[in-house]
């Protein structure tokens, strides 16, 4: 899971490389677990970390937006 | 990729598994969409990350990380096989998995122009120009079109010895034109409707699909409608075209024939199923007429459920469901095949993604063109009185996949063997093995198409995947007509 400090850093980056009018990064980390029951016992018993970066420049008022879940282009 | 696959196996087997799998997936998708003649939104994404499924004791553990370093995965596998040793403790019996050889395979998707070569701009000026077409019937009062690309290459790796790297393709397009007038909203979509015709194909699928050529015509269905006829209450015969058959095949074949749904193990989204273990073979399910396959194989056509193998490494394969309206065949996996007597599974699991445990899915569920050559116009011909239906509008089926009602955009009164008067909010209504029973005719191979639905939802967490279904427009006999919208 991204640091405050880290997720700071790549906002840093980003706004240094970026030529848009204005840009907007969004940070979620998860850490996620699941435990499911039917005919009583468990069929599904899971867990998952996950990183997600998504950037959305602003130009003239127009945006997009690319998302990434790669680890090691998020960090 | 392999070697990192193959290191989280080799830490599962030392951590006392009996059998692991890791899938590795690099995930890459665009979307653009336009709306009344701007764009709407343009948006890239890519994921990257491995899941690791495990056996210990007898049961099953997965776990799900995006951190592909060594040290992650060594955590994940472990993190797995712990999991897996938790459930142990209240397991009613072991898995058992069917055998099924562990081979070593490559595969893309037949793909002639990569979707992700295309410039954005090219495919926003191909939507803006369809959405200004749609704008030059006087009277439409909303757009909006899509353009979707996906790919998704994988690596399968499995204690047997299995080493699978598939990568597939999907394009996916369409538009919508909407009317409104007062409380009244009328809608037209094309090739179909919630997202267009999806499959797994490279940018050709675009010009295939005729976008432009058809917008005008849509855009003006979509204001006609506003002053058609209300469709009548009542029985009637029925005329269905391939897109709203499709749709119809998903939600009263494809889903109850998942088998972890009829064994109670998938309830929660959404709903079991009518078809139980004794009615195997024993169920008539439609008219002789009816055939329905689960094919995931390249050779039934570039469906989204068309693959080499499925996400436990099982090769695609050909399974018949409803044999001349017979029911003979259960989507099953390698843990649920031996439930209904089968020595192999019917290769049918998949996941969204890198995180998501695979579950049984619908491959392709189509029903297979009438051998007799007919077309739609042949089949109106050939029908006194009836409705003609066309592009799902709504759907709605019970948990069990047995009563069901659907809304579609647009009808024609068939007089005569003539479509004659356009019919507004046309809906039926029926029970499904009624329904099937009923149909008395299909049209043949060159009216078949292989439709993409792309937003199948299944499972906790919920995993959206796309299926395929091949159909042909169809006639169903003495059917509930028109009861969704009487009295509005």
């Amino acid at each position: 899971m991204l640091t405050r400090e880290q997720a700071g850093d790549i906002f840093e980056r980003i706004r240094r490389l970026s030529r848009a009018d204005d840009v907007e990064v969004l940070f979620s980390g998860t850490r996620f677990a699941l435990t499911r029951f039917a005919n009583n016992t468990i069929h599904q018993n899971v867990a998952e970390e996950n990183t997600v970066v998504s950037v959305r420049p602003v130009f003239g008022g127009r945006t997009a937006r690319a998302t990434t879940e790669s680890h090691s282009r998020c960090s | 990729m392999r070697d990192l696959a193959a290191h989280a196996l080799n830490l599962a087997a030392l951590r006392g598994a009996s059998y692991a799998d890791a899938r590795i997936v690099a995930h890459r998708g665009r979307a653009l969409t336009t709306k009344n003649r701007k764009v709407g939104s343009a948006s890239d994404s890519e994921s990257l990350g491995i899941g690791i499924r495990v056996i210990v004791d007898g049961a099953w553990g997965f776990a799900a990380c995006d951190d592909l370093s060594r040290a992650s995965i060594e955590a994940a596998a472990a993190h797995a096989v712990e999991i897996a040793r938790a459930s142990a403790r209240v397991k009613q019996e072991d898995v058992r998995l069917a055998p099924e050889p562990a081979v070593h395979a490559e595969w893309t998707t037949p793909c002639k122009v990569d979707p992700f070569s295309i410039s954005v701009e090219q495919s926003l000026d191909l939507l803006l120009r369809i959405d200004s077409e749609l704008h030059a019937a006087k009277g439409v009062t909303l757009s909006e079109t899509n353009m979707n690309f996906h790919r998704d290459e994988q690596w399968f790796v499995s204690s047997e010895g299995a080493d699978i790297h598939q990568t597939k393709y999907v394009t996916g397009a369409g538009y919508a034109a909407y009317a409104f007038a007062g409380s009244e909203i009328q809608k037209r979509s094309y090739p179909n409707s919630f997202g267009g015709q999806w499959q797994s194909k490279g940018y050709e699928l675009i010009g295939e699909l005729h976008l432009l050529e058809n917008a005008r015509r849509v855009g003006e269905e979509a204001v006609a409608l506003l002053s058609a006829e209300q469709c009548p209450q009542g029985r009637s015969d029925l005329v269905l075209d391939g897109s709203q058959l499709g749709l119809q095949i998903h939600e009263s074949v494809g889903h109850p024939i998942e088998l972890d749904r009829v064994l109670g193990m998938e309830a929660n989204f959404a709903g079991t199923s009518f078809l139980t273990l004794d009615k195997l073979r024993r169920l008539r399910y439609g008219s002789d007429l009816v055939n329905v396959v689960a094919d995931a194989r390249q050779e039934h056509g570039p469906g989204l459920g068309t693959f080499a193998y499925d996400d436990e490494g099982v090769a695609a394969q050909c399974v018949p469901i409803i044999s001349n309206g017979m029911f003979t065949g259960y989507l099953s996996s390698r843990e649920t095949a031996h439930t209904i007597g089968e020595h192999r599974s019917g290769g049918t699991l998949r996941a969204e993604g890198w995180n998501r445990l695979p579950m049984i899915r619908m491959t392709n569920i189509s029903i297979l063109p009438g051998e007799t050559p007919l077309n739609l116009d042949q089949l109106i011909a050939s029908t006194d009185r009836g409705i003609y239906m066309e592009t799902n509008r709504s759907w709605s089926i019970d948990d069990k996949r047995y009563n069901f009602q659907f809304g579609c955009e647009i009808g024609w009164e068939i007089r005569g063997g003539k479509r004659t008067r356009m019919l507004k909010n046309p809906s039926y209504s029926g029970i499904t093995t009624e329904f099937w029973n009923s149909m008395d005719a299909i049209c043949s191979r060159d009216s078949w198409t292989l439709w993409g639905t792309p937003n199948c939802g299944k499972g906790q967490p919920q995993q959206v995947m796309g299926t395929g279904h091949g159909a042909a427009p169809a006639r169903f006999r003495n059917l509930s007509v028109g009861a969704a919208f009487q009295g509005s």
